[in-house]
């Protein structure tokens, strides 16, 4: 019921921020601009005064992106090089991101007051992204014990899998393995996300500055409601796949044959850009819901 | 051994009287009588060989092969050349392979095993024991033959590259003493290298395969009989002429499947054997249409399969080192139990491994020295199968939405190599084993692939099936493929193929600029009447309608030469063709019309597959946006998505 309960509140929350949703898509839009002017500028370079520009348009080429890849590999290198810089400092912003996020969903004194909440929302989001930045990438060195467990286990699992499978005499089996080793790997992920989620609810609800005792803690916490935490967070990932599926049936049935297509196309991936964000504050509705409740009985 | 010797008698005579009716010219005659030990990992041999000097000059001494001693150190040619290494396969020190000669005689029991010399005739390498030359008491006169009787005893090594062993698998492979060829009246005998496959003359193999009752063998030729013996093992004996060379396998967990498979026209009578490993059962129906394709594509293309069956082996996991090798009427494959069917791999490995029977098997040119013959020409014929069976555009992937075909992987691999080396080379003195493979396999294929649209499907299908037809069962050279693309296609084709096999250097050509300008009014001074009258009446005419100075350039950017169409397309639909030698750096055309130019475009219809550059071959005067707008969006969007998940 809990689970429920906090799944509904979680979809809930989200779809009153629509502010927050746009921030969130705003920051990503604005970093993906810059892969978007390099790739059209290479592109209009080496293709846009070609005459393959118009069979392009109609079907992906593969012979036109070895050509690309053959041809143009400093260019190509160089987009990498930018996108890898973009990934690595989009990746601190979301940690402060994070912090405003939570900040905002947990603001007192009136959570449900969108009125209230309307006039200020920047304030209060900016400040909860300063005030837990520090204290969430501190968060983000301490994960990295879990990511070094996380690549141990994979190492165990694979050596585990040569074990039964070295001579190569058991084909089925190894193969049987390799997906058993794509699932645990996934849910190992998603576990340590989900308690990575947890721990920055700990930290903001309590105002902790103790960020390693939160992060022990949640994993206690995590364990002890081992089978609810995990059930509410597959909720919100089986709605984010829908999100996903709902997009692929529309992208499928748009055509990108002319410039008109060719941007609703891209708005409605915009549209779903924004439904990323709008589900990610849901994870983070719901499971701050979900955590208060256990908190509150606990109490 | 004294009983062997009344076999060998028989055995000459039977010699002679096959040759009356063979396809060949019977150089070796191999009766091998071969014991396999699993627990050794070995095979214990008796060899009689008969071989014929077709030469006209007396021959005092022989020359032999014995490949497996490529693998016996870290010190022979090929283990210095490959780092222990084949196609991604590492060796394994523990099990080292090797071939030991334990008796080699005349058949008047004349030792010859004093004699035994280890030779390095490629690089002098004297921890190579890959070729070994004997030299005999009188030489053998020209155009008479001689007969050795060999005993030895072949330990298999884990098998990495070609032969050996995994398990209970066994692929028994360049696995006896033979003999190397005696060309333009020298031997012709190379060590085993990294980059190199092989080369021997065609002949008679009888060969007696002895192995545990529980293994299923599969050998060369066909079987005729089939014998339990008394310890427990069973004896199999194979026989194939016309063939230069034998390889089995045996492995108790394969399951052998025999169909027959006919044609019509033209007429093939043939017997498929797959040899498939428990695990691959699943893949059964893909390997047997894969063949019949081959067979069907070959025989109707080059000339009809001769021989009676043909064996393809499905080496399991941990043996993939073995997969993918051609040896006469046998060949290996590879596949995995849980293959996806939109990837057409093994198909496409099954029909180039099969392919390989008619420009190795049958063909029988110089691998060690013209590699390209061989693979080039396979990979040529192997791009068209594909394209035939599975589909122009997805002849290797047509699974989740991605199609890509052969002929794109394989000009992919050349439109991004370096300018290393030339096609024609030999094997083991390429820059490396990327790009032996590169100029053997993928830019030899793409040559054909190029002469057959500049001289028409057509004459090249006939230059292909006059080739196969006039060489087969011979040596041919890069010289005799030459000599007969001449003669069928009517021209000379030297200055072609002078460039593509003797030079590293590429295609390339490229419409530089286009532009289109209105021509103005004549200003300024014009003296005498003439040229002003001419000023006015241009002036005149000109008022009537407005008038562009179309300019296109085309530019080599290649080292080699190629004649050219340029297509130019005007404005108003208007289009000419213009042919270009193809020779100057660079060729300006220009147009005066009274509308503007809208594109041009070298080499229009892609004929010159060779040109490792297609996107720099047109240019339009109005540059289109749209489309490098859709696939930066699409990038970006992607780009967002690994955004959104990082901070999930």
């Amino acid at each position: 019921m809990k689970v429920l309960k906090s799944y509904g509140n979680g979809i809930k929350e989200a779809t009153l921020r629509p502010k927050m949703i746009f921030v969130l898509w705003l920051i990503n839009f604005l970093f993906a601009s810059v892969i978007y002017f390099l790739v059209f500028g290479l592109l209009s370079d080496v293709i846009g005064k070609r005459a393959i520009a118009d069979s392009l348009l109609k079907k992906f080429d593969y012979n036109v992106l070895f050509e690309l890849l053959a041809h143009s590999g400093e260019s190509i290198k160089t987009i990498f090089s930018v996108a890898l810089f973009l990934i690595f400092i989009y990746f601190l912003i979301s940690i402060f991101l994070h912090g405003g996020i939570l900040f905002s969903l947990t603001y007192p004194p009136k959570l449900n007051d969108v009125e209230d909440k309307k006039g200020r929302f920047a304030q209060i989001f900016f400040q909860g992204a300063g005030k837990f930045f520090g204290r969430f990438f501190r968060l983000f060195i301490y994960s990295l014990i879990l990511w070094v467990v996380f690549i141990i286990i994979n190492i165990l699992l694979n050596l585990l899998g040569r074990v039964f499978t070295a001579d190569g005499s058991n084909e089925q089996l190894g193969f049987y393995l390799v997906w058993v080793r794509i699932g645990i790997g996934l849910f190992l992920l998603f576990l340590i996300r989900m308690i990575l989620d947890y721990t920055r609810i700990k930290i903001v609800t309590e105002d902790s500055r103790l960020v390693f005792r939160s992060l022990f803690k949640t994993i206690k916490f995590v364990f002890q409601k081992f089978g609810r935490t995990l059930a509410l967070y597959y909720l919100l990932l089986v709605s984010a796949i829908i999100l996903f599926g709902i997009y692929w049936v529309l992208k499928s049935i748009i055509p990108t044959y002319s410039l008109l297509t060719i941007l609703t196309a891209f708005i409605v991936g915009q549209l779903f850009i924004a439904s990323r964000g709008w589900i990610k504050i849901a994870f983070q509705a719901a499971q701050l819901k979900f955590f208060s409740l256990e908190i509150s009985k606990a109490d | 051994m004294k009983k062997t010797f009344l076999p060998v008698l028989f055995c000459l005579f039977a010699f002679s009287q096959v040759s009356l009716a063979s396809m060949s010219k019977h150089i070796v005659d191999y009766r091998i009588k071969a014991k396999l030990v699993p627990e050794e990992k070995a095979i214990i041999g008796e060899e009689i060989l008969t071989w014929l000097n077709d030469s006209e000059k007396p021959i005092l001494e022989l020359q032999f092969h014995l490949y497996l001693n490529a693998f016996q150190n870290n010190r022979s040619t090929f283990m210095k050349e490959s780092k222990g290494a084949h196609r991604g396969f590492k060796l394994d020190k523990e099990n080292w392979g090797y071939t030991e000669i334990r008796k080699i005689q005349l058949v008047d029991g004349t030792d010859l095993i004093s004699t035994m010399e280890y030779i390095q005739p490629d690089d002098g390498n004297i921890d190579d024991q890959t070729v070994m030359r004997v030299s005999l008491p009188e030489p053998v006169p020209p155009h008479k033959k001689i007969t050795l009787y060999i005993e030895f005893y072949s330990k298999l090594p884990k098998v990495f590259a070609r032969s050996g062993f995994h398990k209970n698998f066994f692929m028994v492979a360049q696995w006896f003493p033979k003999i190397g060829v005696l060309w333009n009246g020298e031997w012709n005998c190379h060590q085993y290298h990294r980059n190199s496959e092989f080369f021997a003359d065609f002949g008679v193999y009888e060969v007696e395969i002895t192995v545990p009752e529980e293994y299923v063998v599969g050998a060369t030729g066909t079987r005729i009989e089939e014998v339990k013996n008394n310890d427990g093992s069973k004896s199999y004996t194979h026989f194939q002429e016309d063939v230069h060379d034998f390889a089995w396998t045996a492995c108790p967990d394969f399951e052998e499947f025999r169909e027959k498979f006919t044609l019509e026209s033209p007429p093939v009578n043939t017997e498929i054997i797959l040899l498939i490993h428990r695990s691959h059962l699943s893949q059964k129906e893909r390997y047997l249409s894969s063949l019949k394709n081959g067979i069907e594509f070959y025989s109707q293309n080059y000339g009809a399969y001769p021989y009676p069956t043909i064996t393809l082996v499905d080496p399991p996991l941990g043996a993939l080192g073995a997969g993918g090798m051609e040896y006469p009427t046998l060949f290996t494959s590879m596949t995995f139990s849980w293959m996806p069917k939109g990837i057409y791999i093994s198909e496409m490995v099954t029909i180039h491994e099969f392919g390989h029977n008619y420009w190795y098997g049958m063909v029988g040119s110089n691998e060690f020295e013209e590699a390209w013959l061989d693979e080039g020409m396979n990979t040529y014929s192997e791009i068209k199968a594909m394209a035939k069976y599975y589909g122009e555009d997805r002849s290797m992937f047509n699974t989740c939405g991605l199609r890509i075909s052969d002929f794109a992987l394989q000009r992919a691999q050349v439109i991004g190599s370096g300018r290393m080396d030339p096609i024609l080379k030999n094997s083991w003195e390429y820059y490396s084993s990327g790009s032996y493979g590169l100029n053997s396999y993928s830019k030899a294929g793409l040559v054909l692939l190029t002469l057959e649209k500049y001289l028409g499907e057509d004459v090249m299908s006939e230059i292909m099936r006059t080739y196969f037809d006039r060489w087969k069962f011979k040596h041919p050279t890069t010289k005799d493929f030459i000599a007969v693309a001449e003669e069928v296609s009517g021209q000379d084709l030297g200055w072609f193929f002078n460039q593509v096999l003797s030079s590293p250097d590429k295609l390339d050509y490229a419409i530089s600029r286009i532009n289109s300008r209105q021509v103005k009014e004549p200003q300024g001074i014009f003296k005498g009447k003439k040229e002003a009258d001419e000023g006015i009446q241009g002036r005149e005419s000109r008022q009537k309608e407005e008038l562009y100075r179309n300019e296109v350039v085309v530019e080599r950017k290649g080292e080699w030469i190629f004649p050219q169409e340029i297509l130019i397309v005007f404005e108003n639909g208007e289009e000419i063709r213009e042919k270009w030698d193809g020779r100057e750096r660079w060729k300006k055309y220009v147009y005066f019309k009274p509308y503007k130019l809208k594109s041009a475009q070298v080499d229009p219809e892609n004929k010159v597959i060779l040109d490792v550059n297609y996107t720099n071959n047109s240019r339009v005067l109005k540059a289109k946006k749209v489309s490098p707008l859709k696939y930066a969006l699409k990038s970006m969007f992607n780009f967002q998505n690994i955004l959104s998940f990082i901070s999930f």
